[in-house]
């Protein structure tokens, strides 16, 4: 009965649309996108088959008897061949006009949009916002960790977007748009984000996490949904994924980070409180950890990958590819530690560790001295020994928590164990 | 076609071995004979193809399962599943994804100019060519020995580098990423100095062609009285020496941007990306109407013999293919749209729209001419119905890419991918193996089995459409091109065309058994089959070495199935009504 | 271009005994095939130089102060130097096309020598007057325009037995990354360098690619192989040679002249 129901449906105008696409897009012009590409599909389905069905009739009717020879028939027919160059034609243009339109609509923004600037390097993506800050929530697809940038919806919002090395490409399929990202030019995009169904909220409260998580886990999952966030509590949201679309090397295809759209008074509210001025610096160097995209390559749980383990980085000797090595001593030393440590984050290729090869971007350029100095603190806040904390309240971090789904401040990095 | 040919002078086939196993091997290896140069491209072709076929295959298998972090309940540890390559345990999940990089880039760089590109022209295009029009050679031969072996070192430079270790730029070597990225090694340098030399054995092939078909022509063959296949050869090779050396300059200078770092296409230094894509794009964009206009004067030659009936619209055809070279060069931006400027963006969509018109008055062409037919349902045949079938699909679903608005969300996703495969593979490909079916038992002297190769079409049929269609679904659905994983959502569809690749195999492994076996136990090949009435089936089969005893004299146009009795049949079989009898029949 | 020598032909020389190849019907015939599928190969040598001259005009479009700097720092007289020898060798290559097909040996083979000798002249201003002062600051100690650096000559300083003289602040203008010419004042310079450096060596390797064949015409016009009713390839070789010159006449305006 089911089998016979599917069957039907294929029929039906509605399996089709949902077939190819997974959901109704999520702003209106891409929805009137889809109604460009759902037409296309009809007209094209329609043609193919009435083609095909002549082909198969003729070759069915017209199978070669013996003896027989095929009967004279016209190698010409001038009305026909007029017919069918000019009707594609007439329809050809109308389709290349409906698109264009609905392109122009999708690459020049209203002047009212508010702009943020959106990063793309190897492999990640930073969005700042206006007033400055960048998201601080972070959540899990596939191998990895990824940003989730949260939008207001029913605001005009656009991009400035530049790379910091390759070419990339910032896609977002629920919006059907996408556009390439450079690294000598700004480009920009631009869409409103329809309103959240409400079918997902945030959580009201950590127990509503805490109990989420837990049944997820008995089930053998993951929990993937936000962590608590207080000025979001109960706010309905929904998620759009951004992919990049031009290749761009090893973890292309781990590139991704999650668009949430959430209504306009909570973003207002939840933007407000990202700022990481309050961070101590090893809160800050956590952040930044995940942010800036060391959690691609350095693991905080002493596991390996493709660059070195950060824990125990302060404290243990260590052998480099230049013939150099630093004694135990030396990389206790805080000074010392300190400055090989912001070497290698801004000029990675000077040392490379022994067994490692010569990889990493550099960052110089990329962090300022408040965040080059958090990021050290945290590496050192894994060492042998750390050094001691001044501020109260700060637990020095030994943190991975694979289990988080979202998380917010305390980025966990997937690492296996 | 014919009007006399002398049955006392013919001559030891081509295939005759000249002595020993040695002197054979010299023989085939100093030949300018078309027959042999094209014999050996067509093993080199069908190798790279089955190189390169082992290349999906692998991308196929890491497909099937997507990378994930599974978490263990009880002890809360994490572990990484999914990846097929590499360990991702050991060093991340980069270095696994980096040899399916490697491995997509293989599967591109030899699918594109090593098989498909060459594949009609230098295979059957080489073969078939000087026949087809009642010469005894193409107009320089030693060049085309030349051809070959360029084609050769090319093809060598290419497999160098990927013995040592192979390239992850993709076939389409994109700045900044190429100029920047195994910064220590010179294996980008040599696959792309490999491309660049298989430019050259392109050009010279194109420059045969042409002069071919403009001084090689018997007593009595106008323009119009060519075979349909040598219009496509024609319009090709014009393609090809006007394209092909915007490849070679750009490829230069992206070897001058590794070796000198000299800054043209690198922004860093003041270069910029975009302009690589606009000059890399020129050529491409034009090469593809390389791979398919040779496999659509196939189509047009194999189903006008297979149903002994006159192409309809031979000058449409005809025109539309010089018609489709010429526009092919103005639309490469459309490979862009996501980086170009509004203004460029509109035009280029709109000269799109204007290519795709000649093309579907070719398909119609093509249905057209099956009314009224007499049609033979051999393995030829079954192939060019599939050639419609699938080049259809593959044309239709370019009118959503040539679309600005449905393409901002298309561009560089499955949809892409899906579409280029429906009109290379299920283009091309299927109009090569119809050709090869057809042309077979004149090209070896033998015939294949029938019923096998059919099955084994039917079979390649399925795995294609299984394999491919799904992936239409894939892009439409947000799936990007060139992962290596992806979210859990698109697993069920991977896993669809994963299964169709390897069925796609059975049928390509029915073929080779057939062609092999044809060599065995095939009988004996008469001089005409099918029934053509085209210069090539006057010869014999196989063809004697300078092709004909003694030049044809060209009297009745290639397609006059219904006023002339095939060359080497009996006219009982054929039994043309008296009033419609062409008067000189051979 | 197959020759019999078996045939019994006494005292006939390879040019009168050469019989075209089997698939044409007459040697004429075989000579326009020839000719046309040669300018089919030029049609692909204009449009790899279009690559060229895209980029040129491109980037000239995009950082004209570094262009207009960049061609100042081009000796025109060297360039209009190169220029004129360049079409005398056309001349002399065409005035040996006329030779050959009048039987006037002799003169062909002194007029291919001087093409060549025009061609290594090209060669050699190129690469001992322009290229190796601007790379590394190395002048050639004939070079007349060492007279203006006498102020930054850096004495002692010599390299190849005392042939070049280094040049202080001179050198360096390269390509790309390894641009580092110390008195450059636009920072874009080295976009004009990549694109001076790939014209001309390009157009440089295609001289010698020209020389080759010129030298292979010049063997086989000693040996007999082409006369008054045979001369195909040295049409042929002369039609490259004047594209060669042709590509240059369009290198040096846009390279020396324009500012």
């Amino acid at each position: 009965m089911n089998m016979l129901l599917t069957i039907a449906n294929i029929f039906s105008l509605d399996w089709w649309h949902k077939a190819w696409l997974r959901s109704d897009g999520a702003t209106d012009l891409a929805r009137s996108t889809d109604e460009t590409g759902m037409f296309l599909w009809w007209f094209c389905a329609f043609w193919f088959v009435f083609l095909m069905a002549l082909m198969f009739t003729f070759v069915a009717r017209y199978r070669r008897k013996k003896g027989q020879i095929a009967p004279r028939s016209p190698s010409h027919n001038t009305p026909l061949e007029i017919a069918w160059t000019v009707i594609p034609t007439l329809f050809l243009v109308w389709i290349f006009f409906k698109g264009f339109w609905s392109y122009m609509d999708k690459m020049v923004a209203p002047g009212d949009a508010v702009m943020m600037d959106m990063r793309a390097w190897k492999w990640s993506w930073g969005l700042t916002y206006p007033n400055g800050s960048e998201t601080n929530a972070f959540t899990v697809i596939g191998a990895r960790q990824v940003p989730v940038f949260y939008i207001p919806a029913e605001v005009n919002i656009k991009l400035r977007l530049e790379s910091q090395d390759v070419m990339h490409s910032f896609y977002v399929p629920d919006f059907r748009t996408k556009i390439d990202v450079f690294p000598n030019r700004y480009t920009t995009t631009w869409f409103r984000a329809k309103a959240p169904s409400g079918a997902k909220v945030h959580p009201r409260s950590i127990a509503e996490v805490e109990s989420a998580k837990a049944s997820a886990a008995s089930k053998g999952g993951r929990y993937t949904g936000p962590e608590y966030i207080e000025t979001l509590a109960g706010e309905p949201y929904e998620d759009h994924w951004i992919f990049c679309a031009e290749y761009c090397g090893d973890e292309h295809s781990e590139m991704a980070a999650i668009l949430r759209v959430v209504p306009a008074p909570a973003f207002d509210r939840w933007v407000e409180t990202i700022g990481t001025g309050s961070l101590s610096p090893i809160e800050l160097g956590k952040l930044l950890y995940a942010r800036k995209g060391c959690s691609q390559c350095h693991t905080v749980d002493g596991s390996a990958s493709t660059g070195p383990t950060w824990k125990h980085a302060f404290g243990t000797a260590r052998q480099f590819t230049n013939g150099e090595s630093y004694s135990a001593e030396q990389m206790s030393d805080v000074a010392f530690f300190s400055n090989y440590a912001r070497e290698s984050i801004l000029t990675p290729s000077v040392k490379i560790v022994s067994g490692f090869g010569n990889q990493m971007t550099p960052y110089a350029g990329q962090l300022n001295d408040r965040e080059l100095n958090a990021l050290i603190a945290y590496i050192m806040s894994l060492g042998v020994n750390p050094p001691p904390v001044t501020t109260e309240g700060d637990a020095p971090a030994d943190s991975s928590n694979p289990n988080a789904g979202d998380s917010q401040g305390a980025p966990a990095a997937p690492q296996p164990q | 076609m014919a009007a006399t040919h002398d049955h006392a002078h013919h001559h030891g086939s081509y295939l005759e071995p000249k002595g020993g196993f040695w002197t054979t091997v010299v023989d085939w290896a100093t030949t300018v004979d078309h027959k042999k140069i094209g014999v050996m491209y067509l093993v080199a072709i069908l190798f790279m193809f089955f190189l390169g076929g082992v290349a999906a295959l692998a991308l196929r298998l890491e497909l099937f399962e997507p990378v994930r972090t599974v978490v263990d309940a009880t002890t809360g540890a994490s572990k990484i599943t999914g990846q097929m390559f590499g360990n991702p345990d050991a060093g991340g999940i980069g270095a696994g994804n980096n040899l399916y990089n490697r491995i997509f880039t293989l599967h591109g760089a030899i699918m594109v100019f090593m098989v498909i590109v060459p594949s009609i022209p230098a295979s059957l295009g080489n073969f078939l060519l000087p026949i087809m029009l009642g010469a005894k050679d193409v107009a320089f031969p030693r060049l085309n020995l030349l051809s070959w072996y360029v084609y050769v070192v090319g093809s060598l430079f290419a497999v160098a580098a990927i013995i040592l270790g192979g390239v992850d730029t993709g076939w389409t070597f994109y700045t900044p990423y190429s100029t920047t990225t195994d910064a220590d090694y010179w294996r980008v340098t040599l696959m792309v100095l490999g491309a660049f030399t298989l430019g050259f054995s392109s050009i010279l092939t194109g420059i045969n062609f042409v002069v071919t078909v403009h001084k090689l022509r018997a007593p009595g063959m106008g323009w119009f009285d060519m075979p349909l296949f040598a219009w496509a050869l024609y319009a090709a090779a014009i393609i090809q020496v006007l394209a092909t050396p915007v490849i070679g300059i750009t490829l230069l200078l992206l070897m001058f941007e590794r070796i000198f770092r000299v800054g043209i296409f690198d922004p860093a230094l003041g270069g910029d990306p975009v302009l690589f894509q606009h000059f890399f794009w020129f050529y491409s964009h034009p090469v593809v109407y390389v791979m398919i206009l040779p496999g659509m004067g196939i189509i047009s030659d194999v189903l006008a013999v297979q149903s002994h009936k006159k192409i309809f619209g031979y000058r449409a055809i005809a025109f539309s293919s010089l018609g489709i070279a010429g526009v092919s060069f103005i639309v490469w931006g459309h490979h862009m749209f996501a980086s170009m400027s509004e203004l460029a963006s509109m035009v280029f969509s709109a000269l799109t729209f204007l290519v795709a018109i000649p093309t579907a008055i070719k398909v119609f062409n093509w249905i057209s001419s099956l009314y009224k037919g007499s049609i033979a349902l051999n393995a030829p045949m079954v192939y060019t119905l599939i050639f419609l079938f699938t080049f259809s699909i593959g044309g239709l679903t370019g009118l959503p890419l040539a679309t600005l608005s449905t393409d901002l969300h298309l561009h560089d996703t499955y949809f892409v991918v899906a579409h280029f495969h429906y009109v290379m593979m299920g283009g091309t490909i299927m109009a090569f193996m119809a050709g090869l079916h057809h042309w077979w038992p004149k090209m070896f002297g033998r015939m294949y089995n029938e019923p096998l190769a059919i099955l084994g079409a039917l079979v390649v049929f399925i795995g294609f459409n299984v394999t491919f269609f799904s992936q239409f679904f894939l892009g439409a659905r947000g799936m990007p091109r060139r992962y290596a994983s992806y979210v859990d959502e698109f697993q069920l569809l991977h896993q669809i065309s994963t299964v169709g690749s390897f069925i796609l195999l059975v049928g390509f492994l029915i073929h080779l058994f057939v062609f092999l076996a044809s060599f065995a136990t095939g009988r004996k090949a008469p001089a005409n089959p099918w029934g053509g009435l085209t210069l090539e089936w006057l010869a014999d089969s196989p063809p004697e070495e300078h092709n004909f005893p003694h030049e044809p004299i060209v009297t009745h146009g290639p397609y006059d199935f219904e006023s002339v009795v095939p060359h080497h049949w009996d006219p009982s079989d054929y039994p043309i009504p008296e009033e419609h009898r062409a008067v000189a029949s051979h | 271009m197959s020759t019999l020598d078996t045939r019994e032909l006494g005292t006939l020389q390879r040019w009168q005994r050469y019989i075209h190849g089997h698939h044409w019907r007459s040697s004429a015939e075989e000579f326009d095939a020839v000719k046309f599928g040669f300018w089919l190969f030029l049609s692909t040598e204009v449009l790899l130089f279009g690559g060229i001259f895209c980029a040129y005009f491109i980037f000239r479009s995009l950082y004209p102060a570094a262009y207009a700097e960049g061609s100042q720092a081009l000796d025109w007289r060297w360039g209009g130097l190169n220029t004129v020898i360049l079409l005398i060798s056309s001349y002399t290559m065409a005035a040996s096309i006329y030779c050959v097909q009048k039987g006037l040996f002799s003169r062909a083979k002194l007029n291919l020598v001087i093409t060549l000798l025009c061609g290594l002249l090209f060669l050699a201003i190129k690469i001992l007057f322009e290229y190796t002062p601007k790379w590394s600051g190395y002048f050639f100690v004939l070079d007349p325009a060492l007279s203006h650096h006498a102020a930054t000559v850096v004495e002692g300083k010599t390299a190849l037995f005392g042939l070049f003289q280094y040049v202080e602040g001179y050198g360096g203008k390269r390509p790309g990354s390894l641009f580092d010419h110390p008195f450059a004042q636009n920072a874009d310079i080295p976009m004009w360098w990549s694109v001076y450096y790939c014209g001309t060596a390009i157009h440089a390797l295609h001289v010698i690619i020209g020389m080759v064949l010129i030298f292979r015409v010049l063997l086989r016009v000693n040996k007999g192989y082409y006369g008054p009713t045979h001369y195909t390839m040295v049409e042929i070789v002369g039609l490259y040679w004047h594209l060669v010159d042709l590509i240059w006449i369009f290198l040096f305006p846009l390279l020396y002249l324009i500012h």
